[in-house]
């Protein structure tokens, strides 16, 4: 059984301006020990789809339907109580902003042992013994001093760290990393990057990076699951998607990024016009009319997600025809 | 006036802008300004412009780089050092006689949201330019919004629109259109693309690029990331801690870097299109030190991996080696690239 799996994923707000879909029939799985990249821009739904694993976009004005299944387990379906006994311990979770997900006035190392104090029954002192060992595991010089610190007195990599270090605290099987390294310096980035890797590797977790930039799925994941306007249009695993693209747009994002090897392109080739407005998205594919290979029909029909390659599933009837219709039925 | 066609140019050849011993220090903040102490933010910048070419200036956060946007476009005053434009020294000019100037020099800045004046329709916005400068008529001008608006590729039945009405990308676009309305000679471009969405990004970056070709301009542009840099520039400047640490041709630049530091930056970009390889390259621990107490020496030191005693006692001065200038006592061998 798969560690993670999503079963048609809906996740959407009531706002004054109408309901916001933000996260329509999303389905994926993870397994154990494997590091899956959800990419996508700004209003997707990568976010959103993280968060709702959690339980973290819980609100009288969200409505989330499908199932979110932690070795098997609803987590939908579980009260607040007990989700509560599972962030932490069974699935952490890493923030963009260390410096706003960090309490200001408390030093980093009590921060550390409060979280563990949260969930296991432990004394202060053996608390604090194991933040600071776990300080020294992300690779912070002095651990013993630099427990004593105030998130303003470490650098943004520092911080990011100390998030890392937190949520490692109580041995998870899941780590969600959303956007961990995109306040940082690309130096710094590739040092924490090589971080998350190595725990990983250490601890056996399995790591569900949500991210904008497709260089960084790239590199650090197994599979790739591509998202616009809430909803998969290609997944697969990271050589199926990065290096064999078939949906218009994760193409389209491909060609739009300037490389830094091999010959320089004169012109970029940009995805015309801009992402909808989840408010109000486009009939069918919500692809179509940014897409230069739409056909009519591209406006009557929602795509489904079809097999085109042992894992690669692609949403595009233009691009990827034939193959089994797989909407309902997890990969693996 | 008839839309862009090229008015009499100030200068026939020589560097459009040129840049010597830029210095920029701010007083610190807190406790550490009863100290007298003070953030290098800028701490001996040179390097020259040409007619129609693009200089990349690439580096990470707090290196100096938007400083020096800043201090080109005389929006700050510089400590210490000389801004030359077109052959002139303009570092220490009065705001009146800086007046005409700035129809030459025009900035476009990195968030198109706190750039924009969101009482304001963006029509006159983006025609400020002209009616500050007294340039044409009203009608005139309005006519040339609409030409400016339709060569950024927007709509000129927007212009009565505000700017909370347009998506990122659209609010750039009216950032580069209010840049090249005066038919400016020289555009620095702080991180002009680091606000938008990738798909959105490429539209931007190819619409400068398409203005910087059909009106000759020289351009300063200024970015964090690599890759962008490295599509847009000539030739490359990058930064590190208030100094200028390497200057290459873009494509040397990117084939043999000289500094370990460049060698560090290149081999730390996540890249989507490319066999995944162990970061073996040139790796750097730690982050930048703080620009309120530079290293002595070399300011690059404590993160190199090939330092030595030499590089803490010696500041190595940038100099010409072969067809690169670089600041370094120990430059990595071009004849193997990193």
């Amino acid at each position: 059984m798969a560690l993670l799996e999503l079963r048609d994923l809906r996740v959407a707000f009531r706002t004054r301006e109408g309901v916001v879909r933000a996260v329509n029939d999303v389905s994926l799985s993870l397994d154990r020990g494997r590091t899956m990249g959800l990419v996508g821009e700004s209003g997707s739904g990568k976010t959103v789809t993280a968060l709702t694993i959690l339980g973290l976009s819980r609100s009288e004005q969200t409505e989330v339907a499908g199932e979110v299944l932690l070795d098997g387990v609803d987590l939908l379906k579980l009260p607040e109580s007990e989700l509560r006994g599972i962030r932490g311990r069974r699935v952490a979770m890493v923030f963009q902003d260390p410096l706003s997900s960090l309490h200001p006035m408390h030093r980093v190392g009590w921060q550390i042992a409060e979280a563990i104090r949260a969930h296991e029954r432990v004394s202060k002192k053996a608390a604090r013994a194991r933040a600071i060992e776990l300080i020294r595991g992300v690779g912070i010089p002095s651990p013993d001093a630099r427990a004593d610190a105030y998130p303003h007195e470490l650098s943004g990599g520092m911080r990011q760290r100390v998030m890392i270090a937190m949520a490692l605290a109580l041995g998870p099987d899941l780590l969600i990393a959303d956007e961990p390294t995109s306040a940082l310096d690309v130096t710094v980035q590739s040092q924490i990057l090589e971080l998350l890797g190595r725990l990983q590797r250490e601890t056996g977790m399995a790591l569900l990076l949500v991210s904008h930039d497709l260089g960084v799925i790239a590199e650090q994941t197994d599979e790739v699951v591509v998202m616009y306007a809430g909803r998969v249009v290609e997944q697969g695993t990271r050589d199926e998607v990065i290096g064999a693209a078939i949906h218009p747009y994760t193409c389209g994002l491909l060609d739009s990024i300037p490389h830094v090897d091999g010959p320089r392109a004169a012109q970029l080739t940009p995805i015309p016009g801009s992402p909808p407005n989840a408010v109000n998205l486009p009939s069918g594919c919500a692809f179509h009319p940014r897409c230069a290979h739409a056909l009519a029909s591209c406006a009557e029909r929602i795509p489904l997600l079809s097999r085109v390659g042992p894992d690669h599933r692609v949403a595009c009837p233009v691009m990827a025809p034939t193959g089994p219709l797989t909407v309902d039925e997890p990969r693996r | 006036m008839s839309a862009l066609q090229t008015p009499e140019r100030l200068i026939a050849d020589g560097p459009v802008l040129s840049v010597r011993d830029l210095v920029k220090h701010y007083p610190a903040r807190g406790t550490q300004r009863q100290q007298g102490s003070v953030v290098h933010a800028v701490d001996g910048v040179s390097f020259d412009i040409a007619g129609n070419e693009t200089l990349g200036l690439v580096g990470e956060t707090g290196c100096g780089k938007s400083t020096v946007a800043r201090l080109v476009t005389r929006l700050v005053e510089p400590t210490s050092g000389t801004i030359s434009y077109g052959g002139r020294d303009i570092t220490h000019l009065s705001s009146r006689r800086l007046r005409p100037l700035r129809r030459e020099i025009q900035i476009v800045f990195q968030d198109p949201y706190s750039s924009l004046n969101p009482r304001r329709r963006v029509g006159s916005i983006v025609g400020d330019p002209l009616r500050i400068h007294g340039i044409g008529t009203k009608s005139e001008r309005r006519a040339r919004v609409d030409d400016v608006f339709r060569l950024v590729g927007l709509d000129p039945a927007h212009a009565d629109r505000y700017p909370h009405q347009f998506s990122g990308g659209q609010r750039q676009r009216i950032g580069v259109a209010r840049a090249i309305i005066t038919n400016p000679r020289l555009i620095v471009a702080d991180e002009p693309v680091s606000a938008l969405d990738v798909s959105i990004q490429a539209q931007v970056l190819n619409l400068v690029d398409d203005l910087r070709r059909k009106f000759g301009l020289s351009l300063l542009f200024i970015s964090h990331d690599v890759s962008v840099i490295r599509h847009v520039s000539d030739r490359i400047a990058v930064m590190y801690l208030g100094k200028i640490v390497e200057v290459a041709e873009t494509e040397r630049l990117f084939s043999a870097p000289a500094h370990p530091y460049t060698a560090a930056l290149l081999s730390a970009v996540p890249m989507a299109r490319r066999e995944r390889r162990a970061r073996t390259e040139v790796v750097v621990t730690g982050e930048p030190p703080s620009p309120l107490s530079p290293p002595s020496g070399c300011r690059f030191r404590t993160r190199c991996p090939y330092a030595q005693q030499v590089c803490s006692d010696v500041e190595p001065p940038l100099e010409k080696r072969g067809a690169t200038a670089v600041a370094c006592h120990f430059p990595l061998d071009p004849a193997s690239p990193a």
